[in-house]
């Protein structure tokens, strides 16, 4: 395996090769090598251990003004690199950009570095798998599957402004599965955890996906009120703004964004923030070699700035730091294969003033909805949605009560966010399904949804 | 890629240490070109190699992927003793089946190959399909071209002595009709192509086109359709996402194995009607296509149900020993970076006798319902919510105007047992499919096929 050193003298070594052999007037080089270890537990037994190491590079570089794009997987010898460049490709729709001088190595890793999990040692994943396996046999009537991956990825950022990032990080990323069986049903449930550290315990998300299915598995209620208030929970609300809010936030001059002019509730505060130590998307660079920031999105539901990177930012203007490498459906969501976008890093609502159970306790009648599917057809220019809530509860006299069959409700997002929203002081760390940011979200009460049995 | 004797003797190394060992070296190559109204604005070419190696010891399979034989073999080592630890915990229970010792090559070659086209006949094919397109669009559209080259190659090797090359062309054609419209945005996506080279893409029969051009002419003008029970009309593609989701991932042995399906523990029971046989078939030239899975088994048609009753799963060597059967080669990872898994290749609804105009006769008043856009579903309970791009009303047995996108929700048992017509030929597509986050092609192949009393929103 490369060592630190070995990779960065690799990087430096292609640069030079395309520097001397081709007359680029500019060329990035992006590698990575990330190591990755998989295991879990699955119906009472051992999941197969897994390992994988993969090192590749990525190259863009402006020839004739005009930005080409390609990579391949290392050990690679020159000649190959030589082929690679000789096919015929046709450049990147693109501005004329400049790659941009960057600052040094990796000086604070904190936020994105965990020991133990660079570490790789296997007996992590036997001890998370046995802690998991223990809790699951205190319910006979419960299955617990869960999948565990730990990664360690190291990324080098080279330019023709000779300048170099290096940066090394962890993730660990659970994913738990219960199936709950009565004598008449069978319930099931999920929940997702990503961090660049490991938690000091995973209790607290194993009892609260159990305490999920039980309660689901309580009789369930029809629906006779169709004007009632609405909590969603942090999952469902992250969804659905990850679907309709997302990509109006990020510059991309190929798509068509909503009119966001008339703003939102001053209570709307969302802040994009890769640098909080153990989020999910903290690095300490971006995948172009700019360092992660902290961007004001909405200010009192005004909208401030927009995501970029620096491909869509002016040439002097502000520079996010949000250029990110994505292969959605894999579990570490970075791929030097990929082209880089625009993405959020952590998303960061401003909290409410009052605690969801306190909410919950003033309404005579209301609905909490745990869980929603549909969300992916909603539309991101007019704000329209029209979703199932599939995991939901009456509230009566100021307790969750029973649960409620699916049912399905349509709304514009635009419109709750504009005046129709309440947030709770209670935020969770939420990484929706196939999408490399999170969400420190919290609960959003609405009062004007339209419920349809 | 190591030589042929540096393979042969790492088999051998590690062999001597465990029960069973595989060797995977693939090599892929694929190239994405993007296109908006005409105008190229990415060409990506990406290519990559490596090994896969999974071997058995003291009861328990692990799998290490690599870029070099040397790394995978200190990860080995690793391995090896993570093993003896599960072991002591809890004895290793996986075994395989037997399998026959094959020695095959299986090439199958692009017709017309994208590697040797010019710039400029890549730049001609966009421009003619998109002239195509817009002379016989109506409205003001964004007309996406998606084009996604791939060449796949895998060498298989275990210690039984099995050795085979495989290799495989790819070409895949995303059109993508998008409309903005007063602050609102409606689009409609087709996929077309499959397994070979530029062949297989509509080019020279731009008229397969006409029904994407209709749809998207029609995107504006569709209404919206009230919640309620109907009798309705999947077309090709919904009814595969119907079969494959639903149905087709509770077949698959590993999840029967794990407490993930519905129904398990129903074989040699009835679990639709008499005129429902549902195969999985590799053989069918789609998308889905290949000769040999990813331990080295020949690819055989599986019936899954015949003429209503459960009769089999889909199995790899290590659930087929689990549950006392024989392999049905669908143990398949897209490449050599992913342990693989029991995985679908062509599954279908068996076609019957009914035409289209049939289908449509027998429903009389109800809802066409056309081309998926997502959905989920819980294999352990058989409940599903699937996603339609658009639809179009039946009225008198006859089409009507068009529909937006509708979702259906329900009960796979109930479902199948409420279908009440299957058409008389197969349409394939290209179709992906995503399970414990890998991604893998799969033949979108299925007839059309009517259902009464579906709940429809």
């Amino acid at each position: 395996m490369y060592s630190d050193e070995e990779l960065k003298e690799q990087a430096i070594s292609i640069l030079s090769f395309l520097e001397k052999k081709y007359n680029y007037d500019q060329i990035e080089v992006f590698l990575q090598s990330l190591k990755q270890l998989q295991g879990g537990t699955e119906f009472k037994t051992q999941k197969t251990i897994q390992s994988s190491t993969k090192v590749g590079c990525a190259i863009r570089f402006f020839k004739d003004k005009k930005l080409y794009f390609s990579s391949f997987s290392l050990p690679r010898s020159f000649d190959d690199l030589e082929s690679v460049f000789k096919k015929n490709v046709f450049p990147i729709r693109s501005k004329h950009f400049h790659f941009p001088e960057i600052s040094g190595l990796q000086k604070e890793i904190k936020n994105i570095y965990d020991k133990k999990i660079s570490q790789k040692e296997y007996n992590t994943i036997l001890e998370l798998s046995n802690q998991i396996r223990e809790i699951g046999e205190e319910n006979k009537n419960l299955i617990l599957d869960s999948s565990i991956l730990l990664a360690e990825e190291r990324k080098i950022i080279a330019n023709t402004t000779h300048t170099l990032a290096f940066e090394r990080g962890t993730w660990l990323n659970l994913d738990f599965r219960a199936l709950y069986r009565t004598y008449d049903m069978i319930i099931s449930g999920e929940k997702h955890y990503s961090s660049r550290i490991l938690p000091k315990s995973i209790d607290s998300i194993v009892d609260s996906l159990i305490s999920e299915v039980i309660q689901r598995s309580k009789k369930s209620q029809k629906l006779h009120n169709l004007l009632l208030p609405v909590i969603f929970s942090p999952e469902s609300f992250s969804n659905l703004l990850s679907f309709i809010l997302i990509p109006n936030i990020i510059s991309n001059a190929n798509y068509v964004h909503a009119d966001l002019s008339k703003g939102f509730s001053s209570d709307f505060n969302l802040i994009d923030d890769g640098t909080v130590p153990g989020l999910p998307n903290s690095t300490a660079f971006d995948d172009e070699g700019i360092p992660q920031s902290k961007t004001i999105v909405f200010q009192n539901g005004e909208l401030k700035n927009k995501l970029n990177n620096i491909e869509e930012s002016d040439e002097n203007g502000i520079k996010t730091g949000n250029s990110f490498r994505i292969k959605k459906f894999e579990i570490f969501p970075r791929n030097y294969r990929v082209y880089p976008r625009v993405y959020p890093s952590n998303l960061i609502i401003e909290e409410g003033n009052k605690k969801f159970g306190n909410i919950v306790s003033e309404f005579d009648e209301a609905i909490y909805i745990n869980a929603i599917q549909g969300y992916m057809t909603a539309n991101y220019i007019s704000g329209d949605f029209a979703i199932s809530a599939i995991d939901s509860y009456l509230i009566e006299n100021g307790s969750i009560k029973s649960t409620l069959p699916s049912f399905n409700i349509k709304g514009n997002l635009f419109d709750i966010l504009h005046d129709d929203c309440t947030f709770t002081k209670d935020r969770k760390v939420i990484r929706p399904y196939n999408t490399p940011y999170s969400f420190v979200s919290p609960y959003l009460i609405t009062k004007n949804l339209e419920i349809l049995p | 890629m190591n030589s042929i004797r540096d393979i042969s003797s790492f088999l051998s190394k590690i062999s001597k240490q465990t029960k069973y060992v595989d060797l995977r070296y693939g090599n892929i190559e694929e190239r994405i070109i993007n296109s908006i109204n005409g105008s190229i604005i990415k060409d990506i070419r990406t290519a990559y190699s490596g090994y896969g190696i999974r071997f058995l010891s003291k009861g328990i399979i692990s799998f290490t992927s690599a870029p070099e034989l040397q790394i995978a073999y200190e990860d080995i080592n690793k391995l090896l003793k993570t093993s003896n630890i599960i072991a002591t915990w809890k004895k290793g229970v996986s075994k395989l089946c037997d399998a026959p010792i094959i020695q095959a090559t299986t090439t199958k070659t692009p017709k017309k190959d994208w590697e040797n086209l010019e710039k400029s006949e890549i730049k001609q094919i966009i421009t003619d399909i998109e002239n195509y397109i817009r002379e016989k669009l109506k409205i003001k559209v964004r007309i996406e071209i998606d084009l996604l080259f791939i060449k796949w190659s895998e060498v298989f090797r275990n210690s039984e002595g099995t050795s085979i090359f495989q290799s495989y062309p790819y070409t895949v054609m995303t059109l993508t009709g998008r409309l903005s419209e007063n602050g609102n945005q409606r689009l409609y996506y087709k996929n077309f192509g499959g397994l070979g080279g530029l062949e297989v893409l509509p080019y020279d029969d731009l008229e397969k086109l006409d029904e994407f051009i209709q749809i998207v002419n029609n995107l504006p003008y569709a209404k919206n359709v009230g919640t309620s029970n109907y009798n309705v009309v999947l077309n090709e593609d919904i009814a595969w996402i119907l079969t494959h989701e639903v149905l087709g991932h509770s077949l698959e042995a590993d999840n029967v194995l794990s407490g993930h399906s519905f129904y398990a523990g129903l074989q040699g029971m009835k679990i639709a009607p008499s005129y429902v046989s549902v195969i999985d078939d590799p053989y069918l030239e789609t998308i889905g296509y290949y000769e040999f899975d990813s331990e080295g088994m020949k690819g055989r048609g599986t019936l899954l149900v015949d003429d209503g009753i459960l009769t089999d799963f889909l199995h790899s060597r290590e659930t087929a020993a689990a549950m006392g059967g024989e392999s049905s080669a669908n143990y398949r990872a897209y490449s050599f970076e992913h342990l693989p898994q029991v995985r679908m290749s062509n599954t279908f609804i068996e076609p019957k006798d009914f035409s289209f105009e049939e289908l449509l006769e027998q429903v009389k008043n109800g809802i066409y319902i056309c081309d998926g856009y997502g959905g989920s579903s819980e294999p352990q309970t058989g409940d599903f919510n699937i996603d339609s791009q658009y639809a179009r009303e039946i009225k008198n047995g006859e089409l009507g105007g068009y529909l937006r996108g509708v979702q259906l929700t329900g009960k796979i048992s109930q479902t199948l047992s409420l279908i009440k017509g299957i058409g008389d030929r197969l349409l394939a597509q290209p179709g992906s499919c995503v399970k414990n986050n890998q991604r893998i092609f799969t033949g979108s192949v299925s007839p059309k096929i009517a259902i009464f009393d579906q709940r429809v929103s």
